[in-house]
């Protein structure tokens, strides 16, 4: 029921859009043929409503985060303040220890500020119930991890499937958006495999298929390529490069400097604070990947 | 998601872990096939019960010296308990007392002698023709013995089974004489077979006229072995059974019951008292077999709970891309649930089937009501032992199951 206009998005015109960067700002208009927005939120919700192009999707306000292990307490993010537009391409690059995979979770909404705040498409996430969490992580935050975390013995497409299951979309329609989300990533003829059945950058490309199904106003990716060899890697990066072109704001989270090179933008943490913020490439530009010059450009895109 | 959805989930979670399903639907199909087999046996031994007391009759009273029980009552010096003459009083009451016929039962110890080979039944009984359809004896082959011979004395006999294999060697004996403690008595018929009866064997038995076994074996004036009364139908034998105890009290000039020197058995008492008992039986049967059904509800619960540690990641997956705690908690309570229905079924095909198989005389009988009640209690268990395992899948924090390796 959430996203009913299945024209919209990023299937409409994939392959134009990597060669016509200058299109990309149009492409970000999320706003004006939004559907309705997602059960329990009002109509008036600043995340569905439209709004222009280059709004912050993500805002952290003085975000701090205390863990307790046992008598320790590990100050994990202290006074982290950071906005994200809307079309991004941003890299958090930071050692472990550095706070990096805490400021993921919290992006994620997977867990919440001690002290601060985290607006997610302008809704304060530190308001909300543990359901309107999960829902959250359903419709606005797709997930991609380090380890894939595909679901075992369950086929591809079915992994994918499973954000709009949970969703309550309609079996036929799900089925229809899966396999598209599949497509997409070049594996149509890979629907029916496990997981075991396909290679490392296969199974991040399904993960990857299953963070897009549900039309998140974030793709969120932690690590992505840390499991996969340099090659699959860039290809993995591309594709990326690729949905960010499409308008998709993407939030990588890793500690390799190459990845540090797709972006458009790379901030570095350190001890839980943000020591640096490097604006690479402007928010409006094509991700580097595909700018058309510099090493990157050089190399064949995937879709 | 839906019901269908859950479901298959559940089916491949099954799938996956095929051994340790199988095992915990073992333990399930094992309680539920037991209670059903146990309450079939305790419900087959009440029908062979009391359809062997039914045989007796409901309407039969007996009345017994209260020395058969064993009961010393210090009253050797004093006239025999039950007589000829105890008889004769009963007769003499009549319909009017609900009375239809009163039968004497003597029991003398006998030896059979044939061509050379004796031997000593069981029971060696005299009494009237009607003790033959009030303790529902057929024959086989021959005759029995009629009223007539009976008031003629004439010395004829009825064996069983059990005689005929001893005494003739199992040929046919019909027309042969058989001397009885000396005295020539002619075999006129054959019981129908009967099989055990009571620890002892039905088909060890020999019948004669009361009256034959009067004049040659015991003399006149015996102590009875018991006296049996039936009342003309099933309603008057509580009429007839304060008649018995009025009229013998009477003869013998005892003004208390407890001082009576015989005992009065209604049947039908005997039949609830036998029924109350194995009723009893069952339930313990039931209870027992109920024990291991919630055994196997643990291990539902045992296995739910590796589950859900073992697939914690998954569950961390899960939460992270949306599920809510309703999803979670629904996908772990079918899949309880898929399991204790697998297993009930399978315990209800075992409990059914072996309720099949019956030992000689002896037929389980499965009631309906037990397979209902089984397989509901193990879904009941399945459900219940689930809620712990899928709240616990359901609370995990998304985090901390994304981490756990």
């Amino acid at each position: 029921m959430s996203q009913a206009e299945p024209s919209r998005g990023q299937g409409s015109s994939n392959g134009q859009l990597a060669e016509r960067p200058e299109l990309a700002p149009e492409r970000l208009a999320r706003g004006a043929e939004q559907p309705a927005p997602v059960s329990g939120q009002s109509s008036g919700d600043p995340g569905r409503a439209p709004r222009p192009p280059g709004q912050p999707v993500v805002l952290l306000r003085e975000v701090c985060k205390t863990y307790r292990l046992g008598e320790v307490s590990v100050r994990a993010l202290r006074n982290v303040s950071l906005a994200v537009r809307e079309g991004d391409l941003v890299a958090i690059m930071g050692q472990s220890g550095s706070g990096k995979t805490t400021l993921m979770n919290m992006l994620g909404a997977l867990d919440q500020p001690d002290e601060g705040r985290y607006l997610l498409e302008g809704v304060d996430v530190r308001s909300l119930a543990e359901s309107q969490l999960a829902e959250i992580r359903n419709h606005k935050i797709g997930f991609v991890f380090q380890g894939f975390n595909l679901i075992a013995r369950t086929p591809a497409l079915e992994n994918v499937e499973l954000p709009l299951v949970y969703a309550g979309v309609g079996r036929r329609e799900r089925r229809r958006r899966a396999t598209e989300a599949l497509e997409r990533m070049g594996l149509a003829d890979r629907l029916e495999h496990q997981p075991a059945e396909l290679s490392g950058g296969q199974q991040q490309r399904v993960a990857i298929a299953r963070a897009l199904v549900s039309d998140p106003a974030i793709l969120l990716a932690d690590e992505p390529t840390g499991a996969l060899d340099s090659h699959t890697s860039e290809s993995i990066l591309e594709l990326f490069s690729e949905i960010n072109a499409q308008g998709r704001t993407v939030i990588v989270i890793t500690h390799e400097q190459q990845v540090a090179d797709y972006a458009k933008r790379v901030v570095q943490l350190r001890d839980g604070e943000i020591v640096d913020d490097e604006r690479r490439v402007k928010l409006a530009d094509a991700p580097p990947a595909l700018a058309g010059n510099g090493a990157l450009a050089s190399r064949e895109t995937l879709a | 998601m839906n019901v269908g959805d859950g479901v298959r989930i559940a089916l491949r979670a099954m799938l996956a872990n095929r051994l340790r399903s199988s095992l915990t639907m073992l333990g399930l199909m094992i309680g539920v096939g037991s209670v059903i087999l146990l309450v079939a046996v305790g419900n087959g031994a009440q029908d062979a019960i009391s359809g062997k007391l039914a045989n007796l009759g409901t309407r039969s009273i007996s009345v017994f010296p209260r020395g058969t029980f064993g009961e010393n009552t210090g009253t050797e010096s004093r006239a025999p308990e039950l007589t000829r003459d105890d008889v004769d009083a009963l007769r003499r009451r009549g319909s009017a007392a609900g009375i239809e016929s009163v039968i004497p039962v003597s029991m003398p110890t006998v030896t059979l002698t044939w061509q050379g080979s004796s031997y000593s039944p069981e029971a060696f009984v005299g009494t009237t023709p009607p003790y033959l359809g009030a303790r529902d004896y057929d024959v086989a082959k021959g005759r029995t013995f009629t009223e007539r011979e009976d008031v003629e004395r004439r010395r004829v006999m009825i064996v069983g089974e059990t005689v005929v294999d001893e005494l003739f060697d199992g040929r046919d004996p019909i027309g042969e004489q058989v001397s009885v403690n000396n005295v020539r008595f002619e075999v006129v018929g054959v019981f129908a077979e009967r099989g055990g009866e009571f620890g002892g064997d039905g088909d060890d038995i020999v019948m004669a006229p009361f009256g034959a076994v009067e004049s040659n074996l015991t003399g006149p004036n015996v102590p009875l072995g018991q006296i049996l009364v039936q009342a003309t139908s099933e309603q008057t034998t509580g009429l007839a059974e304060r008649e018995v105890w009025a009229t013998l009290l009477a003869e013998h000039d005892v003004d208390d019951a407890a001082d009576a020197d015989f005992l009065v058995a209604n049947l039908g008492t005997i039949v609830e008292v036998a029924n109350t008992t194995t009723r009893i039986f069952t339930l313990l049967l039931a209870g027992v077999a109920g024990i291991s059904l919630l055994v196997g509800g643990i291990g539902v619960m045992n296995i739910m709970l590796v589950t859900v540690s073992e697939r914690t990641r998954e569950i961390g997956i899960r939460k992270a891309i949306g599920a809510q705690r309703v999803h979670i908690v629904g996908q772990f309570m079918l899949e309880a649930l898929v399991l204790s229905m697998a297993g009930g079924l399978a315990g209800v095909l075992l409990g059914v089937g072996l309720g099949q198989l019956g030992v000689e005389s002896f037929q389980p009988a499965v009631s309906w009501g037990s397979v209902i009640l089984a397989f509901s209690v193990s879904v009941l268990i399945g459900l219940f032992f689930g809620i712990y395992p899928a709240n616990r899948a359901a609370a995990l924090r998304p985090i901390e199951a994304l981490r756990y390796e």
